[in-house]
């Protein structure tokens, strides 16, 4: 019975071929219908395919020319009428290449470059380099940007062509109006990337009116933001120390200023970012959960602009313009505060009329620099520097009742970034694209303490004793990136490249001693210092089958070296995206990753005193898989909607067990580490709207987050920030040129915490007075979640534009709004009648500020 | 002065620490017999502490039945005793084990409560601990004076042992002031 079945089958599937294949028309085909009408005959090649199939529209038949033009349109093959005879002949393949510029002469990355002629293209890549291998002959090309305005050209290839291109958004129209965006994600075949530009950090994801990267990428879909006003970054259920920040191409380790209330990126400077949750390139590689590219202004080559911003907490200016016109640019930004320009002042008034002198001082700066000069049309190159500083001074002078000099007591801690980036940037051909890069980076934080305790008021001693305390902790890295970018037709886009890092780590050099009056000495003394070596090789390709298929297919692979041990990772990366309709796709990635590197804390509070350490011969890197699949539509009225899940599992993750003391030693860190694994899940929605004057979007995340460390608790426990539901939308409004407003709401359910789940009666202790106390058992970490947390923030900008054309901006806004004391710690407490409530500590009210900024 | 007061008061309670209570009652959490006991050679009786603990979630009642407890000296039952009244070695409503212990001795026990799990705990009594010799210094520490004892002693490498260290009696002596602290 089974094997009539399958004949009767097999003999359905083949009828059903021959039907469909006697059905479908070829080129061919239309070629003997025009061989019926016109008394003509068609000399060609035979390496010529004509039996492919014809998708055209039937051609009209009114004139010959017509037809021909209507039947070979698009195939590849162009015509000759020569007499009786049609001469067919196969169309040459030209390359069309080049930069694509805003005005001001700024690279625009992601550009979509769009040939209408025969429906194919391609976008820019992150030094706004294009190529595109179309046919010879005419073609209508439309260079388009969702920020910067589009443009189309017509071109004929007779040969390969460079052609740059100067966008201009068109201000007359109300609404930058960008058709086929190819960076959209409905024709990328990346999931989880998100691509933002200076324009989306001006309405909201801003503190005490200052914009912020962190915050505005904390705000989106599947991302965690773990304490409030920390700069932390939860990526799909990922630990802080697991996101790659990229500085033109340069590794930052410490992206935090004041405690996290401010990252460490001036989006004064910045041109792009590419924010990858999942579905990672194979160029991309070193952490677990998530990349932030970060790409800044090359500086504008015509003439000179600038910006002035003065916040309640912090100062900017940012000055561009070129060197040579055309030819060189700078571009310079600096962000200080200024609080401690009152404080110092305020204090020395203060200590004037004291005995006892105090001073306290903090203050933070950001310092980007950036050089660019153009060799030629295929060579460029750029010098980037970052430096970024913060400072926390706390010194004291405490004087005896006579005037003596009783006790010192001073305090400093400096952390902070440098790093510097030469990239030179080759057009090899018009298919081959190369950047070359030299990198360093140096991150440290610096602790220093010195108490002095003077003798002399009691009587028979003297001297003093003396308790000094350095730790500092460093990182240099220095290396090299080389990245190519090859596209050989308009159906692959190959990148390859090599990175190569030299890490030197020195987590802790600490000093301590102790002197007093009896020659009592007790020192300590830790130095530690790890080298290792980082080598990367890659190579991806993004390959179009049709127009329906798209596939991207990469390695990525390195080799880690450190004394005596060396981890090889190969990481493979897949990714596919299935065109369900012109509005509509599926796609699905895979991708495995590894991270070398650990950050060490004994706190969820992303201190600067937290080192990292590199992967030893008794700690293996971390791993990680990820599957993440989605749809991405775009909906009438313009509305964009895109639904994902992911699933993702950690292994040989590490956390300090916290056992000795709040800062772990970093002599001895590897036999303070427990190591255990994670696994992530759960889906998002994210939905957005934009007519030009209005913008809206949201996003709802659900989602679990878990860890196992066996040595720790004997089950899988949740998360910190296993945030089950989480919520946002951001709405901004343009009432005219001079006033826009924005507000956002955010939601997400509470952080975890562990609390107690048990009391017990303290035992007495024999031959000690019984006191009748209590202890609080802790069975399972994470245990409770706190309180929802929620957040209304608004803000308004009043533009103005001076008679000189200069544009100034007040900004007001207010931090949570409806002041919500959202949750940052809980207790938990026994009431008189017995029973026991959890007690929610708020910290952070409502908080207005104002920003004065002035474009010129 | 009255627009002074609005504005300080109104920056004081929005910049204040706000707490409030939430429920705590989704918390699992199931009751368990807790049991103390510090087996030593000194004196001839050990003080077994039994009670139950109390779920932070509110939920379950304590039992009023008495606990089933199990106390065996290497392997050997012996007779639990019960005093409802407070002695000079014991405290009111404990029960206690008579025998003089020594070093090598394995004590097992186990206590339970009616639809509870059974607590159960192990222990040998060790070997007296290896002092060496002992010394108490004032030294500076991060908030004035502190007073550190030095101990000497012998740990044995293969074996994991735990110590702990009680301050039966402290005095502290003031400069300024003829004040006596006893603790």
């Amino acid at each position: 019975m089974n094997r009539i079945i399958s004949i009767i089958l097999l003999f359905s599937t083949i009828c059903v071929s021959s039907i469909k294949a006697q059905g479908r028309v070829t080129v061919e085909d239309m070629m003997e219908q025009v061989k019926s009408i016109y008394p003509v005959s068609f000399v060609y090649d035979s390496s010529i395919k004509l039996n492919i199939p014809y998708s055209g529209k039937k051609p009209s038949m009114v004139s010959l020319e017509n037809s021909l033009e209507t039947i070979f349109s698009n195939t590849g093959i162009k015509w000759e009428i020569d007499g009786d005879y049609v001469i067919l002949k196969r169309l040459s393949s030209y390359t069309l290449s080049g930069y694509i510029y805003q005005e001001n002469g700024e690279t625009v990355i992601n550009t979509t470059v769009w040939d209408i002629t025969s429906n194919t293209g391609t976008l820019t890549n992150e030094h706004g380099f294009y190529s595109l291998t179309l046919n010879e002959g005419k073609h209508k090309i439309r260079f388009s940007h969702i920020s910067c305005g589009e443009q189309t050209e017509d071109i004929t290839l007779k040969g390969n062509k460079s052609q740059n291109i100067y966008l201009k958004a068109d201000y007359r129209i109300n609404e930058v109006v960008v058709t086929a965006d190819l960076n959209s994600p409905i024709y990328t075949t990346q999931t989880g990337k998100i691509s933002l530009t200076a324009k989306d950090f001006i309405s909201g994801n801003n503190f005490m009116s200052s914009p912020d990267v962190v915050k505005k990428l904390q705000s989106l879909s599947g991302v965690a933001s773990g304490t409030e006003l920390i700069s932390g970054l939860y990526v799909h259920g990922g630990g802080n120390d697991e996101n790659l920040f990229l500085l033109d191409g340069t590794p930052l380790y410490q992206v935090n200023h004041a405690g996290g209330l401010f990252s460490a990126f001036n989006t004064d400077i910045v041109k792009n970012i590419d924010f990858y949750k999942s579905g990672f390139p194979a160029r991309y590689g070193g952490r677990l959960s998530s990349v932030v590219d970060v790409r800044t202004n090359d500086g504008n080559m015509k003439e000179y602009h600038g910006s002035f911003t003065l916040g309640l907490l912090e100062g900017r200016i940012q000055f561009e313009g070129p060197i040579v016109k055309d030819r060189t640019s700078f571009n310079v930004a600096m962000r200080r505060t200024w609080l401690d320009l009152l404080t110092a002042p305020s204090f020395a008034i203060m200590n004037t009329s004291r005995r006892d002198k105090q001073n306290t001082r903090y203050a933070f700066h950001d310092i980007n620099a950036k050089v660019t000069h153009i060799f030629s049309e295929k060579s460029r190159a750029d010098i980037s520097l970052y430096s970024g500083n913060d400072i926390l001074k706390n010194n004291g002078k405490y004087y005896t009742m006579s005037n003596e000099l009783a006790n010192i007591d001073n305090f400093n801690l400096q952390w902070g970034n440098f790093t510097a980036a030469a990239n030179w940037k080759y057009i090899f051909s018009h298919k081959l694209f190369a950047n070359f890069t030299g990198v360093y980076t140096h991150n440290r934080s610096k602790f220093d303490y010195l108490s002095e305790e003077r003798l002399g008021y009691i009587e028979g001693l003297d001297g003093a004793i003396i308790k000094i305390q350095n730790n500092h902790s460093t990182i240099n890295d220095f290396g090299y990136r080389m990245e190519f970018d090859y596209r050989p037709n308009t159906w692959n886009h190959i990148r390859f490249g090599s990175n190569y890092m030299r890490h030197i780590f020195m987590p802790q050099n600490y000093y301590s001693k102790y002197e007093n009056a009896t020659n009592n000495e007790l020192t300590g003394r830790i130095k530690s210092q790890y080298k290792s070596n980082e080598f990367t090789l890659y190579a991806e390709d993004d390959i179009s089958l049709g127009s329906r298929l798209k596939l991207n297919g990469g390695i990525h692979y390195t080799m880690f070296g450190i004394a005596n041990t060396k981890y090889h990772s190969v990481e493979p990366r897949a990714a596919m995206n299935i065109k369900l309709c012109d509005n509509a796709s599926f796609k699905i990635s895979y991708t495995e990753m590894s991270q070398f590197m650990h950050q060490l804390s004994a706190t969820y509070l992303n201190l600067p005193t937290d080192y990292w350490v590199p992967s030893t011969e008794k700690i293996p890197p971390m791993r990680s898989r990820q599957y993440s699949a989605g749809i991405y539509s775009r909906l009438p009225y313009n509305i964009r909607l895109s639904i994902e899940g992911f699933y993702k599992t950690m292994n040989n993750l590490i956390e300090y067990n916290g056992d000795k003391q709040l800062n772990p030693s970093a002599d001895d860190w590897e036999e303070n580490v427990r190591t255990g694994k994670g696994k992530a899940y759960g889906a998002e929605a994210d939905i957005s709207y934009s007519n030009g004057k209005t913008s809206v979007d949201a996003s709802y995340t659900l989602s679990w987050s878990k860890r196992f460390f066996p040595d720790f608790h004997q089950s899988w426990y949740p998360d910190k920030f296993d945030n089950r539901h989480k919520f946002s939308i951001n709405l901004s409004h343009k009432f005219s040129d001079r006033i826009d407003a924005y507000a956002s709401w955010n939601f997400h359910s509470g952080n975890r915490m562990t609390i107690p789940t048990q009391k017990v009666e303290a035992p007495a202790i024999p031959g000690t007075e019984n006191k009748n106390e209590s202890i609080m058992v802790y069975e399972t970490p994470n245990n409770i979640s706190l309180p929802a947390y929620h957040r209304l923030d608004l803000g308004i900008n009043f533009r103005k534009t001076t008679k000189r054309g200069f544009e100034r901006i007040w900004n007001v806004s207010l931090y949570n709004a409806y002041c919500r004391m959202n949750p940052l710690y809980a207790t938990v407490t026994q009431k008189e009648d017995g029973s026991f409530v959890g007690k929610a500590h708020g910290v952070f009210p409502i908080i207005p500020s104002f920003s004065y900024t002035l474009k010129f | 002065m009255r627009h002074k007061f609005i504005y300080i008061a109104s920056l004081l309670i929005t910049l204040s620490s706000c707490t409030y209570e939430f429920n705590i009652d989704d918390v699992e959490a199931k009751k368990k017999p807790v049991i103390f006991c510090m087996p030593n050679t000194l004196g001839d009786t050990t003080l077994i502490q039994v009670s139950q603990s109390m779920n932070v979630n509110n939920k379950g009642t304590n039992s009023s039945a008495k606990p089933d407890i199990t106390f065996k000296l290497n392997g050997v039952e012996k007779e639990i005793k019960y005093t409802e009244k407070a002695t000079d070695l014991l405290p009111a409503n404990s029960y206690y084990v008579l025998g003089k212990l020594k070093e090598g001795d394995k004590i097992n026990l186990e206590a339970s409560y009616p639809d509870m799990p059974t607590a159960k705990s192990s222990t040998v009594i060790p070997q007296p601990f290896p002092l060496e010799k002992w010394d108490m210094i004032l030294k500076d520490g991060s908030y004035g004076r502190e007073i550190q004892f030095r101990i000497s002693f012998t740990d044995n490498a293969e074996t994991k042992d735990y110590y702990g260290v009680r301050i039966i009696n402290k005095e502290s002596h003031w400069v300024y002031y003829t004040e006596y602290d006893k603790i």
